[in-house]
């Protein structure tokens, strides 16, 4: 009987542990999803009146902005191996991770937003591109696709929520096949047009060509595959078996995108050295230049090889430690080499003029773009954070207030 | 006498749907005389070194083949104008005469069309830009909200009926020729039908329609620096 208390007792104090502990984190990711919110704002405010860096009019917003979107994006795809090709793993294990997965997607689409929004002059007259919607702008596009494709997300996370209590949405068939279907089309319809955004520039030899939208999905199944790991990782981390689990799957996912990656890659450089006197400097100065350091260093060893190198290791010893130390390090190589594709050809700027003229601009970011950034990177955790507490994310977990939450 | 006619001489005086300019390389001396005429008419951001009209100074080619050459740039109002296409607000408009123009209003500045433009003709008229110029111009300003500007061959500022460019009108060595392309006796349609006036980089396929003579310094003039 006294033994019996005793272990009510501790149950109890340990829910309540566990209670003071959530509200604790809940408390903590609102003050710093405020906080992000803030220094962005205050960040466009500093930009506005900062001296402006006309020769680079995309700078880090740009690429935090592409970096964010390919993540969330690339997240989209990874969960399609589930929603769409039916893979549960082994024992089902991917059943427990897939809502955390797409809660990835969506809460990391809202660091790109943030940095798009406020890296446009007037970020309050956004809405002039649905008003006076121009079809043949790429840029016009991306707004209808993102829209599509944050409301698609929405639609399969609530989706994914409601069916654990109301029995009518299993009784529809083929419904969450087809809310799959219709997000990978607005995750591919978002990639293509954003490799486009940049491709379709003459102006611009260097992103100029077919290949851009190609290269970007490769990328974003890699970025995508290792930023949800990590926040899986660090929901999950008690559960061995879901661990030894996908320590195999990212590793599998590393080890199919890498390679292909490198293709591209290669093939671009390959192109490059066989296209316009325009193209190659650029291409010169990556592989051979300046940023030869960054670009052999951090995005090839760094963000690629050592990769492999883990990810097989991973993949053979179903190591945890192998599979996320190759996440961070595709992610700090995958932030690089967008970095270097979006800054580098506006700082030489190849073209010609009467004679070939190349442009020698070193960029660095004013203080109000560097405030804007750090708002998006502290936004990315803190918003998954909120939202793995608020939602029911959890294998079977029944929403018990407005719907949709805990 | 009304205002305009001291610009009759120009004969711009009747409305056309294609205008064009054409730049007589030889004849400027790069006196910079339209670049000030130019930042006067359409308040562009000097204290920022920005400029809707500009003079780029060459030294081609290798002693003794070598040469100076001034090169007048600015917007090349294309026929298929890629910052049209990529604006998506529609705050790039092609309005009447083929002139590629900006509503300052519906420009959000996202910048795309700076990125896009293939002659770096455009650039940002920002917030202190606007600060700026009310100190130099006082309420006669002409640039109200953020935008990305650009020449218009002074299509909002010219004086009535006489559609020429203030850089037009200031030209002390009659380098820029400006005229009506239906026309096919105007100056500008003449240099561009018989191909005097070339087109640069016509391999982007964007139909400018400011064009260059290389007038007397053709045969002289070698583009790839020395060898012919």
């Amino acid at each position: 009987m006294e033994g019996n208390k005793v272990g009510m007792l501790k149950t109890e104090v340990k829910n309540r542990m566990n209670t003071e502990k959530k509200v604790a984190v809940a408390v903590i990711s609102i003050v710093l999803i405020l906080l992000a919110l803030g220094m962005g704002y205050y960040g466009y405010r500093l930009d506005l009146i900062e001296e402006q860096v006309f020769d680079v009019p995309w700078g880090l917003d740009v690429v935090g902005y592409t970096f964010f979107a390919l993540m969330a994006t690339g997240s989209s795809i990874v969960n399609s191996v589930y929603t769409i090709f039916g893979y549960k793993g082994p024992n089902g294990e991917y059943k427990k991770i897939i809502k955390y997965g797409v809660w990835f997607s969506l809460s990391t689409i809202f660091s790109a937003w943030l940095l798009v929004l406020l890296g446009i002059y007037k970020p309050f007259d956004f809405y002039y591109i649905l008003l006076f919607f121009r079809m043949s702008s790429r840029i016009a596009w991306m707004a209808a696709f993102y829209s599509f494709f944050g409301l698609m997300l929405v639609i399969e996370l609530f989706y994914m929520i409601l069916v654990e209590s109301w029995d009518l949405l299993k009784k529809i068939k083929y419904l969450e096949l087809a809310i799959a279907i219709l997000v990978l089309i607005a995750t591919i319809a978002v990639h293509s047009n954003l490799g486009e955004v940049f491709g379709s520039l003459i102006s611009m030899p260097a992103w100029y060509g077919p290949w851009l939208a190609l290269y970007f999905i490769m990328s974003a199944i890699m970025l995508g595959a290792a930023g949800q790991s990590l926040f899986i990782y660090v929901v999950k981390h008690k559960d061995n078996n879901l661990k030894a689990f996908m320590s195999r799957y990212y590793s599998e996912v590393y080890l199919i995108s890498i390679p292909v990656y490198l293709m591209y890659l290669t093939w671009i450089i390959v192109s490059a050295w066989y296209s316009r006197e325009t193209v190659w400097p650029v291409y010169q100065t990556l592989l051979f230049g300046s940023e030869a350091p960054i670009f052999w260093g951090i995005e090839i060893v760094i963000g690629l090889f050592i990769p492999v190198a883990l990810a097989v290791y991973g993949y053979m010893k179903k190591s945890s430690w192998a599979a996320i130390t190759a996440a961070v390090l595709l992610i700090i190589g995958g932030f690089m080499s967008k970095y270097s594709l979006i800054i580098l050809p506006q700082e030489l700027r190849p073209y010609v003029w009467l004679t070939l003229q190349i442009s020698h601009y070193s960029y660095f970011p004013p203080t109000g773009l560097i405030m804007m950034f750090i708002g998006a990177w502290i936004l990315w955790p803190s918003l998954y954070a909120l939202g793995a507490l608020i939602f029911p994310l959890e294998e079977g977990e029944k929403p018990k207030h407005l719907w949709i939450f805990k | 006498m009304s205002q305009s006619t001291p610009y009759q001489g120009f004969k711009n005086t009747e409305p056309c749907s294609r205008w064009g300019m054409v730049i007589k390389v030889d004849q400027c001396m790069g006196c910079d005389a339209c670049v000030a005429a130019c930042t006067l008419e359409n308040q562009t951001p000097f204290w920022n070194e920005l400029w809707r009209t500009h003079v780029e100074d060459y030294e081609l080619g290798d002693y003794p083949n070598s040469q100076r050459v001034f090169l007048p740039r600015l917007c090349m109002q294309c026929e298929n104008p890629p910052c049209y296409y990529v604006c998506p607000t529609g705050a790039t408009q092609i309005v009447d005469g083929g002139i590629v123009v900006v509503d300052e209003y519906k420009c959000i500045g996202c910048q795309y069309c700076v990125e896009a433009c293939p002659f770096g003709a455009r650039y940002m008229y920002t917030y202190e830009d606007i600060q700026k110029a009310k100190e130099y111009y006082g309420n006669n300003t002409i640039h109200v909200v953020p935008h990305v500007d650009k020449c218009t061959f002074c299509y909002d500022t010219a004086p009535d009926n006489t559609y020429t460019p203030a850089c037009v009108r200031t030209c002390v060595g009659g380098a820029r020729v400006f005229g009506c392309l239906d026309d096919p006796n105007s100056e500008v349609s003449i240099l561009f039908n018989t191909g005097q006036a070339v087109e640069i980089n016509p391999e982007l396929g964007v139909g400018s329609k400011v064009r260059y003579v290389f007038g007397r310094q053709q045969g002289r003039y070698v583009k790839n620096g020395g060898e012919e």
